[in-house]
């Protein structure tokens, strides 16, 4: 196997030069000031350089694959894609979503959540409800700012739960494309949009 | 001049004249550190013992972390314990989905493909180089240098940006999974990791221009917290401490797992066993961690898209697509969310080389879906035992550094 065990380059004893500090401050100095000036200069022509974000004016965009607080899809109709099956309570190891099913007997669909309540608090943004939902029904949007002043309102229900499709555009592409594969190679067996 | 006799207490005229310091009524004190103390990044509390400045006696009180890891994964399938995995050490999560997925593998019986085994090393190094950031950056922040520490965190950030384009989080990636990842890395994936290593070794330049021949930074770290290399195989100590005494045992050399054995790279060792050689192997790891995430990429990009889970209906959940249209899939991924894998009954234990040093999994399946025991060697707590025989005798002071470069992580120490 390639590699070989190195010893660290170790000075026995410190000389003159390191004894003085002045070289050590001067070096310091040097580096911290390549900084600031690197950034002064970024900030006077506006191309900033400086790594920080001055949230919340700025933010970043979270790339595709980012992990969000987990909401339901809602459909052109209003109406929740959602068809109540369960397996993202099956899947979720904190047990954060309580289904309550109802039926319907007019509409091609036979089911469809009367309650949907995801308890943020204990939500752990792990993505194995979206992973497992059958209907591309649950998935995390790019929302994370939660915060709130009374552990009651951090459960959500269904009402504030639904987004419309439109909105979760990219999200519901990121996971066409990467769930959709057989054992990692890309699949693409479903061209038409899922029933 | 001499004293009278008649100023001396009884005791003290009985007690040897090189002895009579201990006369001054002083004793001991008891000086509790932690268990939150802005010096000691995780929580622990020590109960020193000290005369003046000089440390006699430590005691190490860990557990305030404790939220029943263990248990907690036996109450979910085996895949649900992955998300728990992530929070055992902040800084390098993918490690211990890694070593946890893997010790299910074995009891699985299980190899996972090529591609997905590149992914897992390229992933894992990126998490131990955020750790080795963190491990340096703190130290120097609680010896007062305030800059390194930002460079360091700097660097990590953007190290963990790389990790969230990765995994889709900075912190509890949830990346890897049973016989394979969770997907393939995106495209724009490798430019982006190119950029951010140019930048995190720039930045590495700049914090080793600051303090690794700074006097005050080697000052603090030479001859402190020494321990001998007898003293840490005695006490089972892995990882960079040991390696920084001169023995290089680095489970990926030495037990290869994944793709280690076809990848270059070193394995740093220190001579003395003092916080700075502990601080030169980190470095040097952090290195040769950029050198192996560079050839991980070459050798994805190379070799073009391929399959990263494993075939294999037992852990494999089908593809999306089908799973919407067919009824075959639908049933099977009902079948794999709600049962999960059925592991072989027996045990195994399996280990990989975290940043901080053996991280192991110990599992044990009585055939059903759900662990039977799940048991975690952690690296932190490990190595956090012979602390004791580091600083005693040493200032008070120097406990700090010694403590920073053991780098216990309260979540993995405790579990």
């Amino acid at each position: 196997m390639p590699g070989r065990v190195i010893t660290v380059n170790r000075r026995a004893h410190t000389g003159w030069m390191e004894r003085l500090y002045v070289p050590a401050i001067v070096k310091g100095l040097w580096v911290t000031s390549r900084h600031f000036f690197h950034n002064l200069r970024g900030f006077m022509s506006g191309k900033r350089t400086a790594f920080v974000v001055q949230y919340p004016e700025e933010r970043v965009d979270y790339p595709d694959a980012f992990r969000g607080m987990p909401v339901l899809v809602q459909l052109a109709n209003g109406e929740p894609k959602c068809v109540a099956c369960g397996l993202c309570e099956f899947a979720c190891p904190t047990d954060c979503i309580t289904i309550v099913p109802g039926e319907l007997s007019d509409s091609g669909i036979e089911r469809f959540p009367e309650a949907f309540d995801i308890d943020m608090s204990r939500c752990m943004f792990c993505g194995l409800c979206e992973e497992a939902c059958p209907e591309e029904a649950i998935v995390m949007s790019r929302e994370v700012e939660l915060a709130t002043f009374d552990r009651g309102s951090m459960t959500f229900h269904k009402k504030e739960l639904l987004v419309p499709e439109a909105l979760l555009r990219r999200r519901l592409e990121f996971i066409r494309r990467e769930y959709d594969r057989d054992h990692g190679v890309p699949a693409r067996s479903s061209s038409e949009t899922p029933s | 001049m001499e004293e009278s006799p008649h100023l001396l207490t009884e005791r003290q005229r009985d007690t040897p004249a090189d002895d009579q310091s201990r006369d001054l009524h002083t004793e001991h004190q008891i000086l509790n550190m932690g268990p939150s103390h802005p010096a000691s990044h995780g929580t622990v509390k020590f109960v020193i013992e000290l005369d003046g400045e000089t440390i006699v006696n430590i005691d190490i009180q860990v557990g305030y972390l404790h939220r029943a890891f263990e248990k907690e994964c036996e109450s979910g399938t085996w895949y649900q314990a992955i998300p728990y995995t992530d929070r055992l050490n902040y800084n390098s999560a993918i490690l211990a989905n890694l070593g946890y997925c893997m010790a299910v593998e074995k009891l699985l019986g299980m190899t996972t493909t090529e591609r997905c085994q590149w992914l897992r090393v390229l992933a894992a190094e990126l998490a131990r180089v955020a750790d080795h950031l963190t491990r340096c950056g703190a130290a120097c922040l609680e010896l007062a240098a305030m800059t390194p520490f930002l460079y360091g965190i700097e660097a990590r950030e953007l190290t963990w940006d790389l990790l969230e384009i990765l995994c889709g989080a900075r912190v509890t990636s949830n990346f890897i999974r049973i016989g394979g990842v969770k997907h393939d890395m995106p495209p724009e994936f490798p430019n982006r990791c190119r950029e951010n290593i140019a930048k995190i070794r720039g930045l590495l330049r700049d914090f080793d221009d600051v303090v690794t021949e700074n006097r005050i930074f080697v000052d603090r770290l030479r001859e402190t917290g020494v321990i001998s290399k007898e003293d840490c195989l005695r006490y089972g100590v892995t990882g960079p401490l040991l390696r920084a005494c001169g023995v290089p045992l680095d489970l990926r050399k030495q037990e290869p797992y994944l793709v280690y054995e076809q990848i270059d790279f070193d394995v740093p060792i220190g001579t003395v066993g003092d916080n700075y050689d502990r601080y030169l192997v980190c470095v040097e790891e952090m290195h040769q961690s950029l050198r192996i995430v560079e050839q991980c990429l070459d050798h994805l990009e190379k070799t073009g898209p391929g399959p990263v889970n494993v075939d294999d209906p037992r852990v494999r959940w089908p593809a999306k697509g089908r799973v919407f249209n067919r009824m075959e899939e639908l049933i099977q991924q009902f079948k794999s969310v709600t049962e999960g894998p059925r592991v072989p009954a027996g045990e195994g234990y399996f280990a990989i080389e975290s940043a901080n040093g053996e991280l192991g999994f110990y599992l044990v399946s009585d055939g059903s879906a759900v662990p039977y025991k799940v048991r975690c060697r952690p690296p932190s707590l490990i190595n956090l035992q012979p602390m004791p025989l580091m600083v005693r005798g040493a200032l008070l002071a120097d406990l700090i550094p010694t403590f920073d470069f053991i780098n216990m992580i309260g979540g993995e120490c405790d579990r």
